[in-house]
């Protein structure tokens, strides 16, 4: 049997993590997304923003995609940003890792269409799977299924 | 032996580079790092839609500080651009910068948007995505006076 020297188990061990980190990362989808059929931006943004009063979120904030990038007033109607956030999930978080600031404060994206709005969520556990931190995962996934709550209830 | 090991180095580093986000430190407060960022972002073509004070918002709640801001920054083009590239880029949009209180020093990353290219490989997504990461890494440069 051949008995390689310590450095080199130690180097195999590392390059099997690495190896399995983004193979996990890539189980997972980048976004989510659902279609609220036969609804303008409006009613979809209030209706989002009572749901997440739902789920134990604070609304924090909506906003057209390029508000104060163009004179107010001429912001685009059919792009809209919702942020709202956990505030014990996002100190318990960012006490674990300041780098869980990518992903946060939460938020959706709204699209308008000509027959409904497109509402669009970065998936959490796909951006913390490459931060390489295994104790975020537990926080991530659960942001992750209220997402998926949110935009469940959303839909119906 | 020792060739593997090299390659396996090789590999190891390689991808660690290719994951990292960009960011920049200086050894200045918080406020100061915001001011000399904003004056960054401006020279680019960018401009600061919005300061999310996370520190803030949980310190009035009762919770630590963390020492955590997050700059929003955009030009008007982007969101047209994202829309006939591809809309699912629109999820990244504005562009985020994170300020990271680190003792004396800040410590400012950008999202990493190189996932978005390994996600969206088309070259039109690509293409716009290496703007925007170009752009964030001349801004970081000119933060930390590279």
């Amino acid at each position: 049997m051949t008995i390689y020297p310590r450095w080199l188990m130690v180097l195999f061990f590392w390059f099997g993590l690495l190896l399995a980190t983004p193979a996990t990362a890539q189980n997972e989808e980048p976004l989510f997304s659902v279609f609220l059929s036969g609804k303008n931006i409006e009613q979809a943004s209030e209706l989002l923003i009572q749901v997440i009063g739902n789920h134990n979120y604070t609304f924090v904030r909506q906003q057209s995609i390029d508000s104060r990038l163009v004179p107010a007033g001429l912001e685009a109607k059919s792009v809209r940003i919702i942020y709202f956030c956990n505030f014990d999930l996002m100190s318990r978080a960012l006490a674990l890792d300041t780098r869980t600031a990518e992903f946060l404060p939460c938020r959706f994206t709204l699209l308008e269409t000509g027959n409904g709005v497109a509402l669009m969520a970065v998936n959490p556990v796909w951006v913390s799977n490459r931060l390489g931190n295994h104790r975020l995962h537990e926080y991530c996934e659960k942001v992750k299924q209220d997402y998926l709550e949110i935009m469940k209830e959303a839909a119906l | 032996m020792t060739k593997l090991a090299c390659a396996l180095l090789v590999l190891f580093g390689g991808s660690l580079a290719h994951a990292a986000p960009l960011t920049a430190i200086r050894t200045m407060d918080l406020q100061a790092a915001i001011d000399q960022l904003t004056g960054a972002a401006q020279n680019s073509g960018y401009q600061v839609v919005k300061v999310q004070p996370i520190d803030q918002a949980l310190v009035k709640r009762g919770y630590p500080d963390p020492g955590v801001r997050i700059l929003f920054i955009g030009e008007s083009s982007t969101m047209d651009q994202a829309i006939k590239v591809n809309p699912k880029l629109l999820s990244v949009l504005p562009l985020r910068l994170t300020l990271i209180v680190e003792g004396k020093q800040t410590l400012v990353s950008s999202d990493d948007l190189e996932m978005w290219k390994e996600m969206f490989p088309d070259p039109e997504t690509a293409r716009l995505v290496d703007t925007w990461q170009r752009d964030l890494k001349i801004i970081l440069g000119d933060f930390s006076g590279r």
